[in-house]
């Protein structure tokens, strides 16, 4: 699903604690969160919004931003989330 | 379908990159325009609202389109106390339909001779050993291909991904973004007025941000918010906007129709192109940093651009040097006001919400029509005292003369 990315960065430590999770029914799949992340982990489909947990550096703010609120910081690992 | 190689490949069709694409192709080019989204135009991500006058050099008796709701020929600002002022502006602003506005765009660039391929996502850049674009990974209708190119375009939205791969930093801070979601609302008949573009500011409203209603007929409207990026963990722009109906439309019940989406206000990108490659529109962070108005001023961004790509394919170079001409011409017709409308949006972000609502009750007093902006500002002075701390802010950025 991430053929887009050109490099891979190292797993994040922190990526068994916690992730962002996003839930899909609220999700407008509007864009504005691939815009504000700094490595590059979102990415939108047409109606599907995708994250690169791998090189998500849990910055959060995709989350603080998201006009309905359709992130949040899930704890545990993301295949703990269904998305 | 799909050639190996065009001239100029742009990517994204809304009215940036349609307009790029068919300034191109009106040049001589061989022009590609892909649109990731199975249909141009939608979702729709936007107020759909734009000023007539710089839109009628791109797109011929825009009035007399079937696209067109409304036309308002008034800006009422309301404070969060009941006050209005009504300010004429320069053009009438147009409200329209944008499916059909970009379909509609997009098709004077496939009749300009442009060939426009929708279901067609640009999934990485394909660069030369010294990093110059040189085309794109594509996926075309779920086939992958490498196609060729002079120049790339990149007029893909504010999601754009394009400029990022190329080098071009575009993640702007939170406080650069606007974010925002919008509601056309039905149910309003009596409570609007169809030649008038409403437009609602103050802290308890929305926070480094406003809320607009455009009209679409007497008894519809497209109800939005926007609000500061840092300013939206508490709060959801959605939750405020809510907030804002039950206050001032509570009768209306219905939605229609939702739209999301978040704006780059920065003013623009630092530098809008590398070596085989121009970027416009939102990708570029051209919307008005103060309204978050960008159909228009991504369209002369496409122009410029498409016409620029052009003149550097027939001199045989498109390094960064050469297609830096657009990014001169846009800087000179925009570079100034696009600085000081961020700097008023700053100003107004800080403004003490007493003195903002203080400020449009006493504006509410004066006929706007027989009034000039120097008058109006000089009676503004003597009765907030406290608005001549701001208005340095005013000066300093170019907007008041001095
Ligand atoms: C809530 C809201 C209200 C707004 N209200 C107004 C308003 O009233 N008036 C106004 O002037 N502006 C308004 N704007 C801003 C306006 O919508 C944008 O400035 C304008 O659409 C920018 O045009 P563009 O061509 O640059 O990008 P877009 O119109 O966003 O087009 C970009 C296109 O690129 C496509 N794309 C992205 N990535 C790829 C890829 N990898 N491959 C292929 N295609 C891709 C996208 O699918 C999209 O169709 C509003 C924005 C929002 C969010
Ligand atoms: S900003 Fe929110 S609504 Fe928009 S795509 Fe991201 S998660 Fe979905
Ligand atoms: S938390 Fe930060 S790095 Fe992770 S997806 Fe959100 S914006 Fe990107």
């Amino acid at each position: 699903m991430f053929n887009l990315r050109k490099t891979t960065r190292a797993r994040n430590s922190n990526a068994l604690l916690h992730h962002v999770a996003i839930d899909q029914d609220l999700c407008n799949w509007c864009g504005a969160c691939v815009s504000v992340c700094p490595p590059d982990s979102l990415f939108l489909y047409e109606e599907w919004l995708a994250i690169d947990h791998e090189t998500c550096t849990r910055c959060e703010r995709c989350v603080k931003m998201c006009p309905v609120h359709a992130l949040h910081m899930a704890a545990g690992s993301p295949e703990s989330t269904p998305s | 379908m799909i050639q190996a190689a065009y001239d100029v490949i742009v990517v994204g069709a809304g009215p940036a990159g349609a307009i790029a694409a068919r300034k191109a192709a009106e040049s001589g080019m061989d022009t590609l325009l892909i649109e990731k989204r199975l249909e141009i135009g939608t979702p729709v991500r936007c107020g759909e609202s734009f000023e007539l006058h710089t839109a009628s050099q791109y797109l011929e008796d825009i009035p007399n389109q079937p696209w067109v709701n409304t036309i308002t020929r008034y800006f009422s600002i309301h404070n969060t106390k009941g006050d209005c002022v009504v300010v004429p502006p320069i053009s009438p602003s147009i409200i329209c339909d944008r499916k059909i506005f970009d379909r509609e765009v997009a098709y004077t660039a496939a009749n300009a001779g442009v060939q426009v391929l929708v279901n067609a996502r640009a999934e990485s850049l394909l660069q030369d050993q010294d990093g110059a674009v040189v085309g794109l990974k594509i996926n075309c209708m779920g086939s992958p291909l490498d196609v060729y190119s002079k120049v790339v375009i990149a007029a893909d939205g504010t999601e754009s991904q394009l400029a990022r791969w190329a080098g071009l930093k575009s993640i702007p801070a939170l406080s650069d973004l606007y974010v925002g979601t919008q509601f056309l609302v039905s149910g309003l008949s009596g409570q609007i007025r169809t030649d008038t573009s409403h437009y609602y500011v103050g802290e308890a409203i929305a926070p480094g941000g406003y809320v607009w209603v455009f009209p679409k007929s007497a008894d519809t409207a497209n109800i939005g918010i926007v609000i500061s990026g840092d300013r939206a963990e508490g709060t959801s722009a959605q939750g405020h906007l809510e907030g804002f109906l039950q206050e001032v439309f509570p009768r209306a019940r219905s939605v229609l129709g939702q739209v999301t989406g978040g704006i780059p206000v920065t003013g623009g990108l630092k530098r809008l192109v590398t070596d085989g490659l121009m970027v416009v529109g939102d990708a570029a962070h051209q919307a008005d940093p103060l309204t978050a108005g960008g159909i228009v001023l991504g369209m002369v961004a496409g122009d410029y651009a498409g016409t620029t790509a052009a003149q550097c394919i027939r001199e045989g170079d498109v390094r960064a040097q050469s297609l830096s001409r657009y990014e001169k011409r846009w800087r000179e017709r925009f570079g100034k006001q696009q600085r000081s409308l961020r700097t008023v949006r700053r100003m107004l972000t800080k403004m003490d919400s007493d003195l903002l609502d203080g400020l449009i009750r006493t504006a509410a007093g004066y006929d706007m029509t027989r009034i000039s902006p120097a008058k109006a500002m000089i009676h503004m002075l003597t009765k907030h005292p406290r608005l001549l701390i701001e208005a340095r802010v005013l000066i300093n950025s170019g907007l008041i003369m001095k």
